[in-house]
């Protein structure tokens, strides 16, 4: 399954399940197969989303720290799928939240 | 012309290499406006050095295709639009046919005209696939890729109506086989193929030398992607006739891009048709 926002502000955005149903958790949204984001709750989304990409920073930073502090040395690769950062996942979300706010758009998905 | 202009606003930069010479088209370089200050007897304190933006054309193309789009990058990046070797005004390096016998020597050319730095890469269509190669061989090269519309993903249906050149054909003639194939292909809108778009769609051809090119077809893109370590954004036309029943399984094949985005009213050539939603899309995936 995908989850595709629209807007009449901006064109769509795609998502797979898994990704999509993480950031409409984050948002305070049920992740169910359909849904609408209100223009009035689209700040508070913003924000909500924001904190969560500041938490994973310092996360992957304490993470890091913790590596160097373990062996000493700059820790190896880590082999098999990388991991895509919330921060870059939700650079085009917080995008599109910001200008359907800006014109009191509605986004929806699976509608 | 349009080409004219946004030509002579820019630094054309010829490299050569070994195997031949390499042509960049530069917007808002810093550096020239450097020299160009010094010139002046200048200082050129209070310039805020602008990364570099690198943009690549899709097939049968060269830095035109960006046409609509460099004045708006150039207003905060340093944009540097390639002819891709066997493209524009690029020679052809011996041996190379397709997107990835080009890799090592797009790899060679950020290497040596970024002085290793990794650049922001926005790559269309043929350029985007060899863009997302070099990216999964040569991962310190780029810090961040966007993909528009590109193939190799192993989507395509069946091949489109597109139509051939025969050599008793006029001039006539060839500009209506030109329309008609910018329309199958290039865009919605039959109104977009303007005679300036033919103007700028036959020169591009006629320089096009990697014409047995096969790769776009197979999903030699799918399978490098789990070598990216930089971030990867998808952004495609909603009505890319390349991708007409297949567009949402863009993000299933593609699984290691970051987002998928969808431009509104454009086809392939989305930048081209639709500069504006283009712009809309990309700018804040730059930004970071």
């Amino acid at each position: 399954m995908l989850y595709k926002f629209k807007s009449k502000a901006t064109g769509d955005l795609i998502m797979l399940e898994p990704q999509g149903k993480h950031i409409l958790k984050l948002i305070g949204k049920e992740p169910g197969a359909k849904g609408i984001i209100l223009p009035n709750e689209m700040l508070t989304a913003i924000d909500a989303l924001n904190v969560a990409v500041a938490q994973e920073e310092l996360a992957i930073q304490a993470a890091k720290d913790a590596n160097k502090a373990e062996d000493g040395a700059a820790a190896p690769a880590a082999d098999g799928p990388r991991a895509i950062s919330l921060k870059q996942r939700v650079v085009p979300f917080i995008d599109m939240l910001r200008r359907a706010h800006a014109e009191d758009k509605e986004v929806v998905w699976g509608v | 012309m349009e080409i004219s202009r946004v030509e002579a606003l820019s630094q054309r930069i010829v490299q050569s290499y070994a195997w031949g010479d390499v042509v960049w088209h530069v917007w808002g370089s810093q550096k020239a406006l450097q020299q160009d200050s010094k010139a002046d007897g200048a200082t050129g304190k209070g310039s805020v050095l602008r990364s570099p933006l690198v943009l690549l054309h899709g097939g049968s193309g060269s830095w035109t295709h960006w046409l609509r789009n460099i004045e708006h990058f150039a207003q905060r990046r340093e944009v540097w639009a390639l002819d891709i070797p066997g493209f524009g005004d690029s020679s052809l390096p011996s041996g190379v046919t397709d997107a990835d016998s080009l890799v090592p020597y797009l790899a060679n050319i950020l290497k040596q005209t970024f002085q290793g730095n990794a650049v922001d890469v926005i790559g269309f269509s043929f350029g985007g696939m060899t863009a997302g190669l070099v990216a999964a061989e040569y991962p310190t090269l780029i810090r961040q890729l966007i993909l528009v519309g590109v193939p190799g993903l192993g989507l395509f249906g069946k091949e489109l109506p597109m139509r051939g050149m025969t050599p008793s054909m006029d001039k006539a003639a060839q500009r209506q086989v030109h329309r008609h194939n910018l329309n199958t292909m290039m865009f919605v809108r039959p109104e977009s193929v303007t005679e300036d778009v033919i103007d700028l769609q036959e020169v591009n051809v006629a320089r096009d030398r990697l014409r047995r090119r096969r790769i776009a077809r197979t999903n030699v893109l799918a399978q490098a992607q789990t070598q990216w370590t930089c971030p990867v954004h998808g952004v495609w036309a909603e009505r890319d006739a390349l991708y007409k029943d297949t567009l949402q399984q863009v993000p299933h094949v593609l699984k290691n891009m970051a987002s998928f985005s969808v431009v509104p009213d454009a086809g392939h050539w989305v930048m081209f048709e639709n500069p504006e939603a283009f712009h809309a899309v990309v700018d804040p995936l730059l930004k970071p």
